[in-house]
């Protein structure tokens, strides 16, 4: 690692501990990490072993029960809800495996959205929209609306409403996981391009054909950090 | 489909929650509009327990004005010489004094009927016999009567033995004859009388009023049955021919007499209007309410099918044909609005019971039964089959309507919900709706309040009454005045009292005596053209303890006895209407003073002493009315009326004290009209209070009806947008944001329906005009007032969805499953 990369986000023992009925479900032990500007990183484990939840904390939709969580040096595990927002607004951009598009809102105005809630003007938001959606090849569908499109059309959409607002890091839980092969290739290469324009980006995938592309993956197990392969290894590895 | 019964059973009991919030939703509408009908069957459709009803007509006498009533000889002349009606009977009520036992006197109603009256209608006894003609031919000569079911219930416990017994009727003896069948009362809707008494008997029954033989004196409906075969247009063309011989004959009385025909029962032409009109508005009012509640049902219907639409698609595509599945889903509804009905009938009766119990606080048997009768249970069920088709079949078509993929596809997506749904379009018409009854109830409310502080020409605070007829009790002329001398001065004697003095009977309490008036110098206009003038007695010191303004002259004195020269004090209305007076500075000219009027070409000359002001005499709303007084002991009659006020005293103790005082002097006396003087204008404010009194609560009923429509489709927007409120959320929209996503929609269709809610108030507000007192169709507070009631309801019922949707959880929402 050079030493100009800049620490983005940096997690000091995170646990996370959910309560439901009287059960305990331990979703994340002492978990440390650091993700470095520009840095392309997957999370990959079995299912239940706490990805989605570490990276719910990531993206601040969710906070730690114990630990510190540093974004951009800033400590943010305490912040209130106006905060949390603010920042997901402007830091985060959100992939969902399941999109997650407003089917009442068109691809227009679906990517419009965070730029809505941050209060840009109209022209400028147009702009944006018009770009990120060129990004992604879907600037010819602005007028659609969600349900008018295939799968991988509406995960690119997302990718876009995603990246609209010039976030810091892109997470995305799995979001090849409701595509075909074909169409899940399409969004990796788009999100491996996006990468290599410089976007730090986060992926939780179970998927080993896609994990490879990452420079770094983390393997999750019950909770716990189990591993860390650099990509180099992994393609030795191969 | 015994079979979609039984899965609707199943359904219903599944959703006990869905279920019982359906059934009070339709319980209220239903049980709304029963009560209403119960109302309205009694006072219009309910038979009467006569023969052929529909071939009774009343007779309208129209000299001028129209009016219900006809002179006995008038009558007489009709039954005699028309060949219209197989029968023409008469008949008019009076207050008795009854007793069964020594001095135990009751006030009660009575009807004086000719003899014919119970032949011509049909009516069967319960017990004895009823009239014959042959009960009704010697003046004073028939001492007999007929009890209603009701009187023989209540005041001789249903004594299988009573007929033949004897009993005292002022204070003379009668035999009844005979117990009327339940069913009947008469031949007024909204009049109950307990006896009935054949005409013949009338100077026994008004003490020192006989009018059997005056053709000016108009005191006797009339009821005819057709003879078959005629039309009313026919039978009232027949009676006009007589009605044009009386008034060549009789020109001083009779000129200018027509007849007109109306369906008998609510007294003529003259209650009719008024009692359809508002009976009309009622079923209006109520039918709107069973409107709100059906939106309120179809849209829990509505949601429910949403959110079975994967049931129903799969239903759909195993192939179930639509109509199958919206016979299915209508079953549902209409076994929901089966138990609706059922309790909506039985808090109807409940109402109705709670209405009997209630007597109105006026001093007239005016209520007539309220029974649950064939006719209400068929309107009750047919309302309820109508309701439930009306909101079930809109959920129903809908939701096994369109495209079948999206909803077995089930993607991520969130649902589309289109531009504007059914739902929330029926929720906005119910806040119109609701605005509507609430902007009719605010402008009754304040035509009430404005009402009760109109300037009535006296002042009814902080003053008692006690009214009672001496002659019913066996007194004549000269012990009755001496009667009500004694008790006066013991009245104005007692610590406390400020005043006291006597009227013959208080204005605004339906006892309205008009007479013409025959000003000396112009006595030769014609009938029609002649002016009237409500009449009253009264004692000196009447206007000093009424607060009546006197303007001009003085007021009675004692002098002013039956042996001094006739005087009269008039009305401001009198002087200016009838004398042609006009007033200058604190005078009037010509000077009223000292000119003379009279009220028949054979009675005395009446001269005016004095001039008060203007007060309100038959109702709140009338036009300034020309009133007379005259001195108690210069006028006949009997009904005296004791006013006394203390300022020191709560009125209640004055009523008792008045009480106290007649009881120490006689204590056989019955009284009517006991109590504070500001109760005794019930009657008068009663239709008032009626109306804001039922659309007040129907306006209660629709802004809660309402508000839980709000609630739920509030409610049911975040229940099934929760997911894109996840996703709004993790983008970074803050709380406001998500609820003006997600309730802003909602808000603007409530915001439309207020607007269509008060343009149909701005309709509705002209149409009420003649229902409002004092208080313009277009009422800044009365409005002001509705809207910030309705959008406080909306805003509470907005109030838990809106932090629900704040509160969502994005972890939860979007957790894929
Ligand atoms: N909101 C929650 N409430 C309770 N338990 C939860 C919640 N979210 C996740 N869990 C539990 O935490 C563990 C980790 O879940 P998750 O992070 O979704 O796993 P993954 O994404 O790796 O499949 C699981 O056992 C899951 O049941
Ligand atoms: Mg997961």
């Amino acid at each position: 690692m050079s030493a100009e990369t800049q620490t983005l986000l940096r997690m000091n023992g995170v646990t996370k501990v959910f309560l439901t009925d009287e059960v305990e479900t331990h979703a994340l032990s002492g978990i440390h990490l650091e993700i470095n500007a520009g840095e392309y990183v997957s999370i990959a484990g079995p299912s239940g072993c706490g990805k989605s939840t570490l990276l719910s904390i990531l993206g601040l939709l969710d906070s730690p029960s114990d630990g510190e969580y540093l974004l951009n040096g800033n400590p943010v595990q305490d912040l209130d809800l106006g905060e949390r927002a603010r920042i997901r607004n402007r830091e985060i951009g959100f992939i969902f495996q399941a999109f997650n598009l407003i089917g009442d809102l068109t691809v227009f105005e679906n990517v419009e959205l965070p730029l809505t809630y941050r209060g840009m003007p109209g022209a400028e938001r147009k702009k944006a929209v018009q770009e990120a959606l060129e990004r992604v090849g879907m600037a010819h569908r602005v007028k659609h609306y969600p349900s008018q499109l295939s799968g991988g059309q509406q995960q690119r959409v997302a990718v876009a409403r995603a990246l609209v607002g010039k976030p810091l890091i892109l997470l995305a839980d799995e979001p090849t996981g409701n595509l075909d092969s074909q169409n899940g290739e399409q969004v990796i290469e788009l999100l491996q391009e996006l990468h290599r324009g410089g976007a730090t980006i986060c992926m939780v995938t179970h998927d080993q054909r896609y994990s490879k592309h990452a420079d770094r993956t983390i393997n999750l197990f019950d909770g716990r950090i189990v591993d860390e392969v650099e990509a180099a290894q992994q393609s030795s590895a191969h | 489909m015994l079979q979609d019964f039984r899965f609707a059973i199943r359904l219903l009991r599944k959703n006990p929650a869905f279920t019982l919030a359906a059934a009070i939703t339709l319980a209220l509408g239903i049980g709304a509009n029963s009560a209403v009908f119960t109302a309205v069957n009694a006072v219009i459709f309910r038979p009467m327990g006569v023969d052929h009803p529909e071939q009774l007509l009343s007779l309208n006498l129209k000299q001028g004005n129209e009016v219900p009533t006809h002179s006995y000889p008038d009558y007489r002349d009709l039954r005699d010489r028309n060949d219209v009606f197989a029968g023409l009977a008469g008949y008019t009520f009076e207050g008795i004094s009854m007793s069964q036992g020594a001095g135990n006197n009751k006030l009660l109603w009575s009807y004086m009927v000719t003899g014919n009256y119970f032949d011509v209608l049909g009516a069967k006894p319960y017990l004895g016999r009823l009239f014959h003609s042959g009960d009704d031919v010697k003046k004073g000569g028939h001492p007999v009567i007929v009890l209603s079911y009701i009187c023989w219930q209540n005041r001789f416990g249903a004594d299988r033995h009573v007929v033949d017994r004897h009993v005292k009727v002022n204070g003379f003896d009668y035999t009844i004859v005979g117990v009327a069948a339940p069913e009947f009362y008469g031949t007024e809707r909204i009049y109950t009388p307990e006896l009935f008494v054949p005409m013949a008997m009338q100077e026994q029954i008004e003490i020192g009023d006989s009018w059997l033989e005056q053709r000016g004196s108009h005191s006797t409906f009339l009821i005819g049955r057709l003879k078959p075969g005629l039309t009313r247009e026919r039978a009232e063309a027949g009676l006009n021919v007589i009605a044009q011989q009386l008034a060549r004959e009789y020109p001083e009385t009779d000129a200018g007499m027509k007849i007109t025909l109306t369906p008998p029962g609510l007294a003529g032409s003259y209650l009719r209007g008024p009692v359809l009109g508002f009976s009309g508005v009622l079923m209006l009012v109520a039918g709107i309410v069973l409107l709100i509640a059906c939106v309120n049902l179809a849209g829990l219907l509505l949601a429910r099918a949403t959110d079975r639409r994967r049931e129903i698609a799969v239903r759909l595509a195993l192939g179930a044909s639509r109509g199958r599945l919206v016979r299915q889903m209508l079953m549902e509804s209409m076994t929901l609005a089966i138990v609706g009905g059922g309790a909506g009938l039985l808090l109807a009766k409940w109402i109705a019971d709670l209405l009997v119990a209630w007597r109105p606080p006026i001093n007239l048997p005016v209520f007539p039964p309220l029974t649950l009768d064939t006719r209400v249970l068929l309107f009750s069920m047919g309302a309820s089959l109508f309701a439930g088709l009306l909101f079930g079949l809109v959920p129903a078509w809908q939701a096994t309507g369109g495209d079948l993929t999206p909803a077995l596809k089930n993607m991520g997506l969130t649902m589309r919900a289109g531009r504007f749904h059914a739902r929330d379009l029926l929720v906005a018409a119910q806040v119109g709706l609701s605005v509507v009854l609430l902007v009719g109830s605010m402008l009754m409310v304040r035509s009430l309040q404005h009402a009760l502080s109109l300037n009535v020409g006296f002042d009814p605070r902080h003053a008692a009454v006690a009214g009672f007829d001496s002659s019913l009790h066996g007194y004549d002329n000269v012990r009755g005045a001496a009667l009500e001398k004694r008790v006066l001065e013991k009245v104005r004697a007692m610590p406390g009292i400020d005043s006291a003095a006597i009227i013959n009977d208080l204005p605004l309490n339906l006892h309205i005596q008009n007479s013409y008036v025959y000003v000396e110098g112009s006595e030769n206009v014609p009938v029609s053209k002649r002016p009237t003038a409500t009449g009253y007695r009264t004692s000196p010191g009447l206007f000093d303890t009424f607060k009546t303004r006197l303007l001009a002259g003085r007021d009675f004195d004692d002098r002013d006895n039956a042996d001094s020269k006739r005087v009269a004090i008039v009305n401001e209305a009198f002087v200016t209407h009838i004398l042609h007076s006009k007033r200058v500075g604190n005078s009037y000219a010509p000077d009223p003073i000292g000119r003379r009027f009279r009220f028949g070409t054979g009675s005395p000359f009446l001269e005016i002493v004095g001039i008060v002001e203007t007060g309100k005499y038959q109702s709140l709303s009338e036009a300034p009315l020309p009133a007379t007084f005259q001195p108690l002991r210069q006028a006949v009659g009997s009904d005296v009326t004791i006013v006394a006020r203390s300022n020191s005293l709560p009125d209640t103790e004055v009523a008792a004290m008045l009480k106290r005082a007649i009881a120490e002097e006689d204590p056989s006396i019955a009284l009517f009209a006991s109590g504070t003087l500001e109760s005794q204008l019930g009657l008068a404010l009663f239709p008032a209070r009626i109306a804001a009194g039922t659309l007040g609560a129907f306006g209660l009923l629709a802004i809660v009806l309402a508000s839980t429509g709000v609630y739920g489709m509030m409610a049911y927007t975040v229940a099934r947008r929760s997911r894109e409120i996840g996703i709004r959320m993790a983008l970074g929209a803050r709380g406001p944001q998500v609820i003006r996503s997600i309730l802003g929609r909602g808000a603007m269709l409530l915001g439309g329906g207020v607007a269509i809610g008060i343009a149909l108030s701005l309709v509705m507000g002209r149409l009420m005009t003649a229902m409002l007192y004092g208080v313009q169709a277009l009422d800044g507070p009365a409005y002001t007032a509705a809207l910030a009631l309705i959008g406080a309801a909306a805003a509470a019922a907005c109030w838990v969805p809106a932090r629900r949707a704040a509160r969502v959880d994005p972890m939860v929402s979007l957790r894929w499953e």
